[in-house]
């Protein structure tokens, strides 16, 4: 308990006092999440969006492998990041591995999943209505499938944020393929690790109120988004 | 319009859904498709529509084996009402026309729209959406509409409104008109034509007079007499 105790003190003056590392920390652990939720939205979307719309063969086994993969283990995603960028890998020339780039790539991986199959399950529960409607009445493809985006913005936005939460909690691919480089690729997630390791718990629990704070902030956003359209529907209908 | 269904035909698991073969419709026509639930009405129009796309179409409108989308709207039974306003909405209907804002005000006059034209279609009750939607189907004013039971939700008064301007169309503009409805004495007030499904074919087909004075197959015979006795 005192250890606890200490640790929430050292966490408080750690945070108000501005730390240097502590900032360096944060804004790498911003950079890292936000752009691979965005790289892994700017993939995932479309391709959801396209599954879901299309109807062909082989979708059946693709979206259960897109499920599937949704609870692919950071450790294989960092691993195949690893393979990828390692000096004797195909991608070895470009010198990549340990440093924000990778961290980013391996995120993509593990988010781009997640991001897409959420996508397909918003897309599926309107797409037969607003495609039939359309076609009634001799709507193109692509006003379509505009339409067919809008009325799923809800449902997308969940997986965006579905996509985030996971990307800012990850930390073995991140761990794997960033190496942990004090002010260079050190994040949230692997400097709590870190530091815990080292017995520094103080450290430990600041990094870990920031890093709820901001998972906080950001998922609170998006559901005050999301709850804006239902209470509004709510509002009317009653 | 000239509407000729060489065949539509839609089996589920070895049961006949729709089966109609050699049949065409006349042109510039008000054409009421009634029947019992499962008949296969909805199925039919889809079909005809192309909506359906796991029923063999063989459909020639206006001598075209393809879908004309440029000149055929069609109404599905389950209406949906894009989360746009009651305006916007209409709008879709009339994509790329001439004088479109003059349409949309005309219809949300004649279906009493105007009052919602700025709210949101969730907002709407069951009636009111499928006015929505009947009058975006129409406003395009296409040479072939198809309605599958338009005024189901419908008060009596929106029901006449909507039954009026069905008949409008058709006698200014040409329309050929397929609705399929569970309210034969709608079929025989608007009707040039009436059709009685039964089973996925249809058992009876001819003029409201017709369908009145004559002795019919006995499935359509059936049918109309649960009807008349249920609205005795």
């Amino acid at each position: 308990m005192t250890g606890l105790r200490e640790g929430m003190a050292e966490a408080i003056r750690l945070i108000l006092g501005f730390d240097p590392e502590i900032l360096k920390i944060i804004g790498l652990t911003l950079l890292v999440t936000l752009s691979s939720t965005f790289f892994a939205s700017i993939l995932g979307i479309p391709l959801g969006s396209w599954i879901g719309f299309t109807s062909f063969r082989a979708k059946r086994p693709i979206v259960r492998s897109l499920n599937a993969l949704m609870g692919l283990p950071p450790v294989v995603a960092g691993l195949v990041v690893y393979l990828l960028l390692t000096r004797k890998g195909p991608l070895g020339t470009y010198g990549l591995l340990f440093t924000v780039p990778a961290m980013i790539l391996a995120q993509i991986l593990i988010v781009t999943p997640i991001v897409a199959s959420l996508t397909i399950s918003g897309i599926h529960m309107k797409v037969k209505a607003v495609k039939e409607t359309c076609m009634g009445l001799g709507l193109s493809k692509f006003h379509t499938i505009q339409l067919l985006l809008y009325e799923c913005r809800y449902p997308i936005l969940s997986a965006i944020a579905a996509g985030f939460g996971r990307a800012i909690a990850e930390v073995g691919a991140i761990m794997m393929v960033g190496g942990n480089i004090q002010y260079k690729t050190r994040v949230l997630t692997t400097a709590i690790v870190l530091e815990t390791g080292k017995g520094n718990y103080g450290k430990a629990l600041a990094l870990g109120i920031v890093l709820l704070l901001i998972a906080f902030i950001v998922n609170w956003g998006i559901g005050l988004l999301q709850e804006r359209g239902n209470h509004e529907r709510r509002r009317t209908s009653s | 319009m000239n509407v000729v269904v060489h065949q539509a035909k839609k089996t589920i698991v070895s049961k006949t859904i729709l089966d109609v073969e050699n049949l065409t419709f006349p042109s510039n026509a008000i054409v009421m498709i009634i029947g019992p639930n499962g008949a296969g009405k909805s199925t039919f129009l889809r079909t005809i529509s192309g909506i359906d796309k796991d029923s063999i179409r063989n459909v020639d409108i206006n001598q075209r084996k393809d879908i004309p989308t440029d000149s055929l709207n069609h109404m599905v039974q389950q209406t949906y009402l894009f989360d746009l306003s009651v305006e916007e909405n209409l709008r879709l209907g009339g994509k790329g026309i001439e004088s479109l804002d003059e349409k949309v005000e005309e219809l949300l006059v004649k279906l009493d729209l105007l009052t919602l034209r700025k709210e949101k279609c969730r907002n709407l009750s069951g009636g009111e959406a499928q006015k929505v939607a009947f009058a975006r189907t129409i406003l395009s004013e296409k040479p072939l509409i198809l309605l599958d039971e338009p005024t189901s939700a419908m008060d009596v008064k929106a029901t006449k409104r909507c039954e009026e301007l069905i008949v409008e169309l058709n006698r200014k503009c040409g329309i050929t008109f397929l609705m399929t409805t569970h309210n034969p004495s709608q079929a025989l007030r608007i009707g040039h034509q009436i059709l009685i499904m039964d089973q996925g074919k249809i058992v009876e087909a001819g003029t409201p007079e017709h369908i009145q004075n004559e002795t019919l197959d006995p499935a359509a015979q059936s049918y109309l007499e649960n009807w008349r006795v249920a609205h005795a």
